[in-house]
């Protein structure tokens, strides 16, 4: 190890030891206290108690229950009190038959989920000795009823008839070439026919722009401050490019609530905005806030529809919120699915936790809670939180909507026209000897997946099934279904190895090919009918070519090691397949530490001997690397994505945004095509409070760093407009950056007009009123030096505001 | 005379809880830093040693305590921080300041340092805190976490570039 690097190492070891060292090692973990919470259970449950009300927040300690306490309450409850919940016998032999070894029941009733809540209240409150019951299944099932498919469940309401959008309808088309006659792009998606929710969209005619804005607002002293909802809907006219216009800005209305604005729809005249919502609530059982701590929030999931007719004026048609924070969405037809993760906070009362743990959903502000015969429970499980599922109709007058809950929460979505995939990883702390680790005797925990499977049937939500599979899933490409098989690749442990794992449509394995790149995580995966494709990642980027044709028996057919890796495949043709990701030298690190973004083609038509046709390396990060909603692909078949280069070292360096536009000809070979560059980059990042040049002092010849001058060169400051997507409509390429949209001509690349939608000195007052508290935050989030006198700065916050 | 490892297999929890007090500190440290969160840290301390404790059949010899906790509280970190950024709610921004009492100057470098760690990814933090915290060499990271020590050694170095480049900003 290089003399430097532990240098650093022992310097990290000293600040932390400076930390905790200015306390003495925290009860609740402390050597006498692990005694008793190991040891004797009720000084345990004092223990435990003592640790749980001192929680800040009710939703990271829930977060944690999920992982901490999973199988305990089952074990437990039926010796210690089952009169409390209401009794019904079940058998095992039909749970087995229908559901497998981890079946999920109907709620009885609401009682009964209240009382299985306040049980797990007070079992994580006094279980302490052993939390990891890993063989905790019930055989009955008190208070919940065995799950039965209603033959007749509650009509569809309204009329789900099939009619398109009338018009730019953005469900279908994955933007492949001519889709018909539209010319514009579309959000880049996973399944036909299923769209999803993004920050941009476009009908051909407008721009549909969530940003990160916010309103200066002066509170009751008079003070300027910000406003607490964030984020806003910004429609530009598109229709002239020399004029762009911002025809309207706006926001889904609140009382006494806060939103952000998370991602829409556009489908003809309806546009779908996705908002989390948090209501504050003040909390007389000394649970507190992270932040304010003296209230606590509920947080919400709301959609709000507007009719957009009228683009200037956009009329609020209707709205729906369901408990939970928003997880995903996909809209298929008339129909948007919202999921969300519901956390009950059970240290609380118990008239609190039986109030609250029912999810509650609605339509206009009104909720009211979730059916129990829509809500399904784990049956093995102590787990305190749900997934909630919206479907929300939004043709004709007024909106409807059905919901359903399942005890157990979710992660990644997976969604075709008529199923939805949910996937969640568990932590079950069944730990098992691991091979490779044998020798030191060590077992560890490599976490499972589960799947919860829905049938969308014209906006009725089923539950259909549930499966679980070893290792954790990457993203929601990793999922796929074909030919009434749904497959699944994971990553067992840290870079462990790989899984594809197929399952029937009961989500029973039928067949799996494990041990796949021993010593790496999966980076991407695509499916293609018959074939997986898998990027795995350490040093080198494998590509394994995986035949899935026989589900029994999945086998690699061939495999491309080259440098670097691909974290997005992208499908062109049945020859080739596109990958995003970064050139990396022969020891996995970037040249130079400057980031790339590495465009490949793939060559697949011998399955046994893919190879890599060619490849294009591009300076700077592109947020499609991480992201399939920022590749943008037009319908002439070209690609474009964002890119940014940020090479600045401390006050100097250059930073230049841009997109990029390639295609693709049918020999595989990548030709760039046109840089889109902003103007409205800076070139070199400065504080906004100009800063003096240090001077040599006579003396010693040191250079002395004289903080800053309060002057802000207020006319020319301006922050960077960092491109989140391009989209494309009618030859005309649009950068759609933080402060301005920028119009380019497709072939020439040349800047045709721009629109400023956000107002960037908004920015710097309100990035001044917190300089008097907080280090200066530079674009990397990194504290700068030099923090000046509070004094100075509060004048010049008011030079700015008056 | 039997060890203490011995004995607390033998359900003895004092001499359970005499093990982990060796390391007490460092399990609490490596865990408020992955965590960021006070009562997070406290209760996947708790947690892993509730685990361990059950599980300590499993481990062969004394020193392999160590790195047999490290193992359990490294998974029980990474779960909660999978959770967490699901949850989406709390911005790793917002509780920073937890980890340090930022009115004291002397902790501001510190707090700089540790800002730098938060900022690496989720695998490179915890091959960073494994080493400087708890002081484990490469193959014993590597153990803990399924790596070759060699892919630990490149990922250290990697790391380490990265908040020396942070820090120079």
């Amino acid at each position: 190890m290089k003399k430097k690097d532990r240098e650093l190492l022992n310097n990290i070891k000293t600040s932390l030891e400076n930390v905790s060292d200015s306390e003495k090692l925290p009860e609740v973990i402390s050597k006498e206290n692990i005694v008793s919470v190991v040891e004797h259970q009720e000084q345990a449950e004092k223990a435990r108690m003592s640790s749980k009300q001192k929680r800040a927040t009710a939703f990271a300690s829930i977060a944690a229950v999920f992982v901490l306490c999973v199988c305990v309450f089952f074990a437990h409850r039926a010796a210690k009190n089952p009169s409390a919940v209401v009794p019904t016998p079940t058998t095992t032999k039909t749970e087995e038959s229908i559901y497998g070894d981890a079946p999920l029941y109907q709620a009885a009733n609401y009682e009964a989920i209240e009382q299985r809540f306040i049980k797990v209240a007070k079992k994580l409150a006094t279980e302490a000795t052993l939390a990891y019951n890993t063989d905790g299944l019930l055989t009955g099932a008190d208070g919940v009823k065995e799950f039965e498919k209603t033959a007749e469940a509650p009509a569809a309401p309204a009329t789900d008839n099939a009619s398109p959008a009338p018009e730019g309808g953005a469900s279908v088309a994955s933007g492949k070439g001519g889709a018909g006659e539209d010319d514009f792009s579309k959000t880049n998606i996973q399944v036909e026919g299923v769209d999803e929710a993004d920050i941009v969209k476009t009908d051909g005619k407008f721009l549909y722009i969530v940003s990160d804005d916010f309103d200066l607002i002066k509170n009751s002293k008079g003070e300027l401050t910000t406003s607490s909802n964030t984020g806003k809907i910004k429609i530009v006219d598109i229709k002239n490019n020399e004029e762009m216009k911002l025809v309207s800005e706006f926001l889904p209305k609140v009382k006494n609530k806060e939103i952000r604005v998370r991602e829409m729809y556009v489908n003809g005249n309806n546009l779908i905005v996705i908002c989390n919502e948090w209501d504050y609530v003040e909390n007389e059982n000394g649970f507190k806030d992270y932040f304010t701590c003296d209230t606590y929030f509920k947080e919400n999931t709301l959609v709000v529809v507007f009719d957009i007719t009228d683009r200037a004026e956009p009329k609020e048609k209707g709205r729906y919120e369901q408990n939970g924070s928003y997880l995903s969405s996909r809209l298929i037809g008339n129909r948007v699915y919202v999921f969300s993760n519901f956390n009950v906070n059970v240290y609380q009362s118990e008239d609190l936790v039986k109030e609250s743990c029912v999810p509650q959903c609605g339509e206009n502000g009104s909720l009211s809670r979730i059916a129990a015969e829509d809500i399904s429970v784990m049956r093995s499980t102590d787990r305190t939180g749900y997934l909630v599922i919206g479907s929300i109709n939004f043709y004709g007058e007024e909106l409807s909507s059905t919901s359903k809950a399942i005890l157990g929460g979710g992660e990644e979505s997976y969604c075709t026209k008529d199923t939805l995939y949910i996937s969640n990883s568990v932590y079950d702390y069944e730990l098992y000897t691991n091979q490779q680790l044998a020798d030191e005797e060590i077992t560890v925990d490599m976490g499972r997946t589960e799947i919860f499977a829905f049938l969308l049937n014209e906006g009725r939500i089923e539950y259909k099934n549930y499966g679980t599979v070893s290792g954790i899933v990457d993203d929601q490409f990793s999922m796929d279904e074909y030919n009434g098989y749904f497959r699944i690749a994971t990553t067992v442990g840290w870079n462990g190895y790989s899984i594809v794992t197929v399952l029937d449509k009961n989500l029973k394995r039928v067949g799996e090919l494990t041990k796949i790149a021993e010593g790496e995580s999966i980076y991407s995966v695509r499916f293609i009918g018959d074939t997986a494709y898998v990027v795995t990642y350490e040093n080198h980027d494998p590509l394994h070519v995986i035949d899935l044709s026989d589900p029994k028996k999945p086998k690699i057919l061939g495999q491309l090691e080259v440098p670097g890796f691909s974290s997005y495949l992208h499908p062109i043709s049945e020859k080739y397949i596109l990958g995003i990701g970064q050139d990396r030298d022969e020891e996995g690190n970037l040249e130079e530490d400057r980031m790339n973004t590495k465009v490949s083609v793939f060559d697949i038509s011998d399955p046994t001997n893919p190879t890599e046709v060619y490849s294009l390396i591009l300076d700077g990060y592109s947020e499609a690397q991480d992201n399939h909603k920022a590749l943008t692909v037009l319908p002439d078949g070209s690609f474009v994505i964002p890119i940014e280069i940020d090479s600045l070292d401390s006050y100097s360096g250059e930073y230049i945004i841009k997109s990029v536009r390639f295609s693709v000809d049918e020999n595989g070979y990548i030709s760039f095509k046109n840089n889109y560059y902003s103007e409205h980059a800076v070139e070199v990042y400065e504080d906004p409070r100009q800063q003096e040049e240090p001077e040599a002092t006579e003396e010693t010849g040191e250079i002395v760093d004289e903080g800053f001058v309060e002057e802000i060169d207020y006319d020319n400051f301006e922050y960077y407009n960092f491109i989140g997507r391009t989209v494309y409509s009618n030859s005309v390429i649009y950068n759609i950056g933080f402060f301005y949209v920028e119009a380019y001509d497709l072939e020439s690349g040349e800047k045709i007009g721009e629109v400023k939608t956000v107002d960037s000195h908004k920015f710097l007052e309100r990035d001044l009123m917190y300089y008097d508290d907080y280090p200066v935050v530079t674009n990397s989030g990194v504290a700068a030096d030099g923090v000046s006198e509070a004094g100075a700065l509060s004048e010049t916050t008011e030079a700015v505001t008056n | 005379m039997a060890s203490t490892l011995e004995k607390a297999k033998q359900g003895d929890a004092n001499a359970f809880a005499e093990l982990y007090g060796m390391y007490a500190k460092d399990f609490y440290r490596f865990a408020l830093c992955m965590l960021h969160v006070r009562e997070d840290a406290e209760d996947a301390v708790q947690d892993a040693a509730i685990s361990v404790y059950k599980h300590i059949i499993n481990i062969r010899r004394d020193e392999n305590f160590k790195s047999y906790f490290f193992t359990v509280l490294a998974n029980e970190c990474r779960a909660r921080l999978k959770r967490k950024e699901n949850e989406n709610s709390v911005p790793l921004d917002d509780v920073m300041p937890v980890l340090a009492d930022a009115s004291n100057e002397n902790l501001l470098l510190s707090l700089e340092l540790q800002q730098a760690v938060a900022s690496l990814k989720e695998e490179e933090r915890t091959i960073v805190l494994l080493s400087a915290v708890a002081g484990f060499k490469s193959g014993q990271i590597g153990t803990i976490m399924g790596l070759t020590s060699g892919s630990v050694r490149s990922k250290l170095s990697r790391s380490l570039r990265k908040l020396r480049e942070v820090l120079s900003k």
